[in-house]
């Protein structure tokens, strides 16, 4: 058991060391004055937003038919699985009624 | 021996290091999925045909009762190695999604949905010690249904991460 809580621990650790990394760092940005050449980075950037936005439309992403399908499947045969195993468990501990 | 054990844990969580020896951010990412896909490959084929093997000589008996004696000291290593090496892509894969969640799709997501399963019921397996957890949890890491599905959405995932 003290194993399984320090494995628990470990992955929280993990978790929330990592999730710094996914900050949005906008806001710093903001904070600078906006000069010429700033200005012309953020068109670009604008520019390469909107190119990544149709990028985006092209690939399969939430929302979509198919690959959202795939998602219900995998989530219905996971919680599948579970509930029949957890059936064969119960059903196997069960005392079988006999007939009179 | 345990320092040599303690070592050798440690030299194998490197294993993925080599993935950032890469110049490019973007690539070194990508192959921290190729870290996970190899890591899964190397932990499970070699413990599933060493537990079929086992299975085989018990059923058949006679004789073969010899090499299933002669492989049993050589089963908790190869138990471990398959929980190292599976821990170390299992958290490589976790990584590989975190850092490219801008990303998210619906197959990657359900990777890691089946993922999660199998590494917690592994986890729990190993480390509980109430009879019905260990059960329930052995019956659900060994689901053949589970695997198929795992094998399915990684080459999905392969072959529509890119487009």
């Amino acid at each position: 058991m003290t194993k399984l809580s320090l494995f628990l621990i470990l992955l929280l650790a993990l978790t929330v060391t990592t999730v710094p990394v996914f900050a949005d760092d906008d806001d710093d940005e903001r904070e600078f004055g906006f000069g010429e050449n700033e200005r012309e980075k953020e068109r670009e950037r604008d520019h390469d937003d909107e190119r990544e936005d149709d990028d985006d439309d092209e690939r399969i992403g939430l929302g979509t038919g198919v690959s959202d399908m795939v998602l219900y499947v995998t989530i219905s045969a996971i919680a599948g699985t579970i509930g029949y195993t957890g059936y064969k468990i119960i059903s196997a501990k069960r005392p079988k009624l006999v007939k009179k | 021996m345990t320092n040599r054990y303690f070592l050798l844990v440690f030299l194998l969580f490197l294993i993925p290091l080599p993935a950032f020896a890469d110049d490019d951010g973007e690539d070194a990412v990508e192959d921290l999925g190729w870290v996970a896909i190899g890591a899964g490959v190397i932990a499970t084929v070699p413990f599933i045909v060493f537990v079929k093997v086992r299975k085989f000589a018990v059923k058949a008996g006679g004789s073969t009762v010899q090499i299933v004696r002669q492989m049993a000291p050589s089963y908790k290593p190869i138990l471990n190695f398959h929980i190292i090496v599976n821990s170390i892509g299992y958290f490589s894969g976790m990584l590989h999604g975190l850092l490219l969640s801008s990303n998210l799709e619906p197959i990657s997501l359900s990777l890691a949905l089946v993922m999660t399963v199998l590494m917690i019921s592994g986890v729990l397996l190993r480390y509980t010690s109430s009879r019905n957890a260990k059960m329930f949890n052995r019956l659900l890491h060994g689901q053949f249904g589970l695997v198929i599905l795992l094998i399915g959405l990684i080459l999905l995932h392969v072959f529509t991460a890119d487009d």
